[in-house]
């Protein structure tokens, strides 16, 4: 069984330094890359059964085209991902973009440290409780 | 004439005419029939002379005329036909006297058997009488109109005359009896009472003439006069009778008699003018004292208005009146001449069409008529006046002024002038524009800046290290010095950029102020500081009860900063010692103090300390951006407090901030 991780992050460097600390933390768990909201949301909508969802996605808010908050909205509005856990991780900590988040039904929001040391221990957190001590209803589950 | 001195008891002196008339209407009837039944004591119940039947009907004609001139419908020519045919009958007899003939008038009517035979011829009235009654005719038919007010008064006059004749012949009865003479000149006691009672009456058919309104009304002479009037009458008949009693007793001579009547008339009316000139003299003293009185009220009047003016004058709103129909003013005050632009001189009598544009002047009068047809206040509270200086905005209030009727008689308005209000609100709002555009830029820049400020940092120390740590062997000591080196300064600039925000939204965000428990906000933060840092030991102490208003929300920020500071600054003290406590008393304001005993600074670099980036220590000393003092400056001048701070080189800082003074109790801890 494997347990996707949906990264959206559109700075290429960004991405490998997250990659590099997922290697860091032995998280081996395959993951997609959507490098702009709307690959993200392609990614998810693809259809029911079609494929499977991801274990958890991991979201930036900046984002060309279509932008993180967006694609939260899109998320919880579609009936076959409205579950799906969502964690905001990106560079700021302004209120707005907090309440919003919130508002929108995000599972949780982490700010990237500067220290590379800091992003790989929340890194580590959020591999060990979103991969393996969190649960998720079955896919395609009813109320 | 005034109201109030109206002609009163006029009616009433009309009653007292028309049962006079009656009267002889009465005896007249009895003396006719008494004359034609040959029944003396009916035509002449008292004995003396009786009266003729001629007479009788004469007296009857005029009294009938008197009757139709005194009733409501005034049937003057009716009237007037009466007194032509009583008159004439009057004019004939008299006319037998005098050319010494007999016309046969006589006995024409009635046949005379009951008269005592004596020189007079039967039926024959006697020559006074025959006068009187000419008089009384003659009066009678004088034409109506009269000047109003005026003294002469020939139908008046007449009527004294007849009166006079009956005076006389009554007098006469009473004092002679028995002279051949009298036969001539006296008339039956019933003749001169009714001739009296007809000249009453024709008097009273003109209650306006002067002699008339002398005893009418309610003002003292009219009152002094009826109260008199009878004296005048009955006095000197008494005093005669007297005289003659006392003559025919033999008590005295005729030259004593007369004296003694001059002596005695001379008392009397020595009595009459002193009552009268007293009663006279009381009405004047009042009448002075009412005017003094009315000048003294009126002098009072006129420093009130004097009063009222200034005020008016000098008020600093423009006042203005207009008249209630024309809606043209008549009175201004100088701030009026200001806002319009044009001396009162040139307003007063004219309206607003008269100045202002035609569209204009139609809505400040429309805004008139609705005060004055409301009957209460109008408030406009934007009104433009196009003025020859320019346009100004006015806020008026108009307000009706009534008569006790509530017929509207002027109109007042108070204009305040609020151009320069308006232009200020203008400019406040322009200015707030400009500042919220302001503000939305810095947040757009804020935003931008904790985004992609903070992206390649965190690129440069995550590749650093990824170099430390795939290549560590390749660097080489110096190599990996400088990547270390790269990575804290990367850091660093993330701190900063923290911090910077911190400040800046400190400025941005919306004060919202409440009652704060001080106390409990320092001793909550030093909690968390101790948590933070389990090494370290420090001795915390908060005063109890400190109070204040405040965000709090900042107010938290601004004791993590300044103990965040304490606890910094005092790591290297082996006792460190922080304390909040209360500072000294401001006017309205509560100081807190927050004191360390920690590594302190100098006080001549006090006032550097509250910039941003100002920093008194090196950092391998101390860590720190510098920006910590400057947040907690903006914080408490935001509330509208002051913040200072004391040291001393290695013995510790004193921190000092005050805020306003919470009078409730705090609604939230």
């Amino acid at each position: 069984m494997s347990k996707i991780i949906l990264l959206v992050e559109d700075n290429p460097d960004d991405e490998a330094l997250t990659l590099r600390a997922l290697k860091k933390n032995n998280i081996m768990n395959e993951v997609v890359v959507a490098r702009d909201g709307e690959e993200a949301l392609a990614y998810l909508t693809t259809g029911p059964g079609s494929r499977e969802l991801p274990q958890i996605v991991l979201l930036d808010l900046k984002l060309p085209k279509v932008d993180g908050l967006e694609v939260l909205r899109s998320i919880r509005a579609t009936e076959w991902t409205r579950r799906l856990p969502v964690v905001v991780l990106t560079s700021s900590r302004e209120e707005r973009d907090l309440i919003t988040s919130y508002n929108l039904g995000a599972n949780s929001y982490v700010r990237k440290p500067v220290d590379f040391g800091q992003f790989l221990e929340a890194v580590k957190q959020l591999g060990l409780y979103w991969l393996v001590l969190n649960e998720t209803p079955g896919e395609g589950a009813n109320e | 004439m005034s109201p109030g001195v109206e002609l009163t008891g006029h009616t009433s002196l009309t009653r007292v005419a028309r049962f006079s008339c009656f009267g002889v209407l009465a005896i007249c009837a009895a003396v006719v029939f008494g004359t034609a039944a040959e029944f003396p004591r009916l035509a002449n119940p008292f004995g003396g002379m009786t009266m003729k039947a001629n007479t009788a009907l004469i007296l009857a004609l005029f009294a009938i005329a008197l009757l139709l001139e005194l009733s409501t419908r005034r049937w003057t020519r009716a009237a007037k036909g009466f007194h032509a045919v009583a008159g004439a009958a009057s004019l004939v007899t008299f006319l037998q006297y005098v050319l010494n003939v007999r016309f046969g008038i006589d006995e024409l009517i009635v046949p005379d058997r009951i008269s005592v035979v004596g020189s007079l011829p039967a039926g024959r009235m006697a020559p006074t009488t025959g006068f009187a009654l000419l008089a009384l005719g003659v009066g009678g038919l004088w034409p109506e109109r009269v000047a109003r007010g005026s003294i002469w008064c020939p139908r008046q006059g007449l009527a004294l005359v007849a009166a006079a004749a009956g005076f006389a012949s009554l007098t006469d009865l009473l004092f002679v009896t028995d002279l051949p003479s009298a036969l001539y000149r006296q008339m039956a006691l019933t003749t001169a009472l009714c001739l009296m009672l007809l000249s009453f009456s024709m008097l009273t058919t003109r209650p306006e003439s002067v002699l008339m309104r002398v005893f009418v009304g309610e003002l003292l002479g009219a009152r002094l006069a009826r109260q008199l009037m009878p004296a005048v009458f009955v006095t000197p008949v008494i005093l005669g009778w007297l005289r003659l009693e006392g003559e025919r007793r033999g008590l005295y001579d005729t030259g004593y008699g007369v004296a003694l009547m001059v002596v005695a008339t001379t008392v009397l009316l020595g009595v009459l003018v002193v009552a009268g000139a007293e009663s006279i003299n009381r009405a004047d003293r009042e009448r002075r004292l009412y005017i003094a009185q009315l000048q003294g009220a009126q002098s009072d009047l006129r420093q009130a208005n004097a009063f009222l003016d200034a005020v008016f004058e000098n008020l600093p709103t423009m006042v203005f009146v207009k008249e209630a129909k024309r809606l043209t003013f008549t009175r201004l005050n100088r701030k009026a001449e200001e806002i319009i632009g044009v001396p009162r001189s040139k307003l007063l009598g004219l309206g607003d069409k008269d100045f202002f544009p035609a569209e204009q002047a139609a809505f400040f009068e429309s805004k008139d008529r609705e005060a004055l047809n409301r009957g209460e206040l109008v408030d406009i509270t934007e009104e433009q006046l196009r003025t020859a200086t320019g346009t100004r905005w006015l806020h008026t209030k108009k307000v009706p002024i009534r008569d006790d009727d509530g017929t509207p008689l002027f109109l007042l308005g108070i204009s305040e002038d609020i151009t320069d209000q308006k232009l200020r609100a203008e400019e406040l709002r322009s200015a707030k524009d400009v500042a919220e555009s302001n503000s939305r830029e810095l947040e757009a820049f804020s935003y931008s800046v904790s985004h992609d400020l903070r992206a390649p940092l965190r690129s440069i120390d995550g590749f650093s290290q990824a170099l430390l740590e795939d290549c560590f062997d390749q660097l080489g000591p110096d190599g990996q010095d400088s990547l270390k080196r790269i990575r804290a300064n990367a850091q660093r600039m993330g701190e900063l950029i923290d911090d910077l925000l911190a400040l800046s939204k400190v400025t941005r965000a919306e004060l919202r102020t409440e009652a704060c428990d001080v106390t409990l906000v320092a001793r909550e933060t030093g909690e968390t500081l101790r948590q933070q840092q389990p090494g370290r030991e420090v001795v915390f102490e908060v005063e109890e009860g400190l109070r204040a208003v405040a965000d709090p929300r900042l107010l938290r920020t601004v004791f993590e900063n300044l103990l965040g500071n304490a606890w910094k600054f005092s790591s290297r003290k082996g006792q460190a010692k922080v304390s909040v406590a209360r500072g000294p008393v401001e006017n309205g304001k509560v100081t807190v103090c927050v004191r360390d005993n920690g590594a302190g600074f100098d006080q001549k670099y006090a006032n550097k300390l509250f910039g941003a980036f100002q920093r008194l220590h090196a950092m391998k000393d101390f860590e720190g951006t510098g920006i910590g003092l400057a947040t907690v400056q903006r914080i408490i001048h935001r509330h509208g407090g002051r913040v200072w701070a004391e040291g001393i080189v290695g013995e510790g800082a004193s921190f000092y901030f005050s805020l306003p003074e919470a009078t409730a109790a705090p609604r939230t801890t």
